[in-house]
């Protein structure tokens, strides 16, 4: 499914070659493949990372739950192609990718999951709540569907004060059947708020199918009768996801209100660490995975040229690198003090605290 | 003609209501920071459910006086989502009741994103609601749920009592940098009376003393204030000189020290009053008697060096008749 013909970026690659002044044209060095290695570089690392914080999570080094989003790569990273940095994201708790994808340091989220005072939250926030309020990144929330509201907020005050910025909204197809969907669809539609709503069908809302949960299951065409563009996506493929998320960016940020896209995509791992995923047929998984995102962008990108052996293993190394620096960083942390437990539950305290 | 229908100019000698105290605030809010504004259900062109904010749509436009759907919990986080932004605004809920159905973003966000963002991410927003039984509504439109928001950690919950409290509170509420949540009891938006021009601000901290006196101490909030203060006038009169205290914030002070409390000191000055809790109270009586205490011993405590306190509250149903 993902190729590296896919999306815009790519396509003019094959259509409209940079011109060179001599020799023939390299497929390894146009824009084109540059920005695919870019995004496979990404993909790939939320893919080990993840992997890693399942063997740190067997040691014990992580606690609570961890939600992996193995699987769903392409959606964080193609959908942050289109975003600014003055944009802002909301996030669910499967938002290891969405943080990572947005920018915020490796370091800093696996400190962060391992309850480490180097986290961005001092390590009280954990797998489930990242926040990065320096990159707009407003978490991380533990309650499905809870963040929606705070997006159609962050994104009126932009269009109070008349800021052309973005507020990207992530949940999935189990937020969809929430109250506080329809709720914030209905009021950022009514207000023209400038979000895109990303939904990531992945489909299962934990254990329950997406037919056991929805009466009508084409997410995007319920969404659209809120008054909003809505249409769905492959979201195991990185260039058809970049290229939605340039539109609806592009249309929302031009104040056509909020746009809607279905991501369709699917998790290879269980919803959380928790869980035995006896709920779903293996034949269905294995289905999945062989539209696996990050291989699929890989493969598509050696068709093309854009990636040899040497190239992949360079990458692989590299990214592999970053992983251990930021769990070897993570280690050498020291957790949060229990004194400290009262700091920052108000504003006055905190104020009023030695700092 | 109602108050409904005509909302009235700021008399010169100092008479106002607790509804027009309460507008005045929010004008002046508006008027003095393009920051805030005002959102919630029929707050603009009905003028608020209780007439609260009748002429600000006009005077401020649909932009900061701005009628939301019937959707408590989107329109109340995304009262976070503009306060996290950077908004000073004021979210109104038509009765506490209602209020509910928007618990998930007040515990879940609005408490919770300063403690678990490490200092990152305040919530500096204020939501008003009314509360309060005795006006014939029955249960659905008269529950008194302070306490309960009192026990969450991150929120400060306030119930302004008098004129002046009305006046003054939101002003204070919106330099906070938490949330506040404002109750106001529904039998008080006609109540009337005179602004004490020595009074500009309302210090969320500490209680304030509404009557002086000498012989009892009556501490109250909210539809209590003026009632005590009306008891204590009866009671002027055979004698009894009765001090009333209303409280500040109802929340719980957890771990607060009461030992070593001087009995014979007033109780005014011993607990200052703020942030006190009726049960750290009892723990404290607990405390100097020497003695546990137990819920049996809540409707007449008398054990505190001969001076009597005692509890009186709303009977424990779910609404009450027209008096509440």
């Amino acid at each position: 499914m993902a190729t590296a013909h896919g999306g815009t970026t790519a396509g003019t690659s094959q259509t409209k070659r940079p011109r060179r002044a001599r020799g023939p044209a390299t497929p390894s060095r146009t824009p084109a493949a540059a920005h695919d290695r870019d995004l496979l570089r990404q993909m790939l690392f939320i893919r080990r990372f993840e992997e890693r914080c399942v063997e740190l999570y067997s040691a014990a080094a992580i606690r609570g739950f961890v939600h992996l989003y193995i699987g769903e790569e392409a959606v964080a990273v193609g959908v942050h192609q289109a975003l600014d940095e003055a944009d802002a994201v909301v996030s669910t708790y499967r938002e290891h990718g969405h943080a990572l994808a947005r920018g915020v340091p490796p370091e800093a989220v696996m400190a962060e999951m391992c309850g480490k005072t180097t986290g961005y939250s001092h390590g009280r926030g954990g797998s489930m709540h990242l926040f990065d309020a320096g990159r707009r990144f407003y978490g991380g929330n533990a309650i499905v569907g809870g963040g929606l509201p705070l997006a159609a907020g962050l994104a009126l005050a932009d269009r109070m004060r008349g800021e052309s910025r973005v507020t990207c909204c992530f949940f999935g197809d189990g937020a969809f059947a929430e109250g506080e969907f329809h709720e914030t669809a209905n009021l950022a539609a009514l207000w023209g708020l400038p979000v895109p709503f990303v939904c990531e069908n992945n489909p299962y809302a934990m254990g329950t199918a997406l037919a056991r949960e929805h009466a009508q299951t084409d997410l995007a065409m319920r969404a659209a009768s809120y008054g909003m563009a809505a249409w769905a996506v492959d979201g195991m493929d990185v260039h058809a996801v970049e290229k939605a998320a340039r539109g609806a960016v592009e249309s929302t940020r031009a104040g056509s209100g909020p746009h809607f896209l279905e991501m369709r995509t699917y998790r290879f791992r269980a919803h959380s660490t928790y869980d035995p995923d006896g709920y779903r047929p293996k034949d269905e998984v294995e289905e999945w995975k062989r539209h696996d995102p990050v291989t699929g962008l890989a493969d598509g990108m050696r068709a093309a040229g854009f990636l040899d052996t040497d190239a992949q293993e360079a990458l692989d190394h590299e990214v592999m690198e970053a992983i251990d620096r930021a769990v070897r960083a993570a280690e050498q942390a020291p957790e949060e003090l229990a004194e400290d437990l009262l700091l920052h539950v108000t504003g006055r305290h905190e104020e009023a605290a030695p700092s | 003609m109602s108050a409904r229908t005509r909302p009235r100019a700021h008399p010169d000698d100092g008479t106002t209501t607790y509804r027009e105290a309460l507008r005045e605030g929010l004008r002046e809010a508006l008027a003095s920071d393009d920051r805030v504004f005002l959102m919630g259900e029929d707050v603009g062109r009905y003028g608020g459910c209780f007439g609260v904010s009748l002429g600000l749509l006009e005077e401020f436009g649909p932009d900061r006086v701005r009628d939301t759907p019937l959707s408590e919990s989107a329109f109340v986080g995304a009262g976070i989502g503009a306060a996290l932004a950077g908004m000073r605004l004021v979210v109104e809920i038509m009765t506490v009741n209602f209020r509910l159905l928007a618990l998930d973003q007040i515990l879940n966000n609005a408490a919770t994103l300063r403690h678990m963002s490490d200092g990152q991410l305040g919530v500096p927003l204020v939501i008003r609601m009314t509360t309060g039984a005795g006006r014939q509504s029955a249960a659905q439109h008269s529950h008194s749920l302070e306490g309960w928001y009192a026990h969450i950690p991150g929120l400060r919950v306030l119930a302004p009592a008098t004129v002046d409290d009305a006046r003054h509170v939101l002003s204070a509420a919106l330099a906070d940098p938490d949330p506040v949540l404002l109750f106001e009891h529904g039998s008080l938006y006609s109540a009337a009376g005179t602004l004490d021009p020595a009074v500009h601000e309302v210090d969320l901290d500490r209680a304030a003393v509404r009557r002086e006196g000498t012989d009892v101490t009556v501490v109250a909030y909210s539809g209590c204030v003026p009632k005590a203060l009306e008891a204590a006038e009866e009671l002027a009169g055979t004698g009894i000189n009765a001090e009333v205290v209303r409280q500040a914030v109802q929340r719980v002070v957890p771990g607060a020290d009461f030992t070593g409390l001087d009995p014979d000191a007033s109780l005014r000055d011993t607990f200052e009053m703020d942030s006190l809790d009726f049960l750290a109270f009892v723990e404290a009586l607990a405390a100097l008697s020497g003695r546990e205490l137990t819920e049996d011993d809540y409707p007449a405590l008398d054990t505190w060096n001969g001076c009597a306190a005692r509890l009186v509250a709303e009977a424990d149903a779910p609404a009450h008749g027209r008096s509440g």
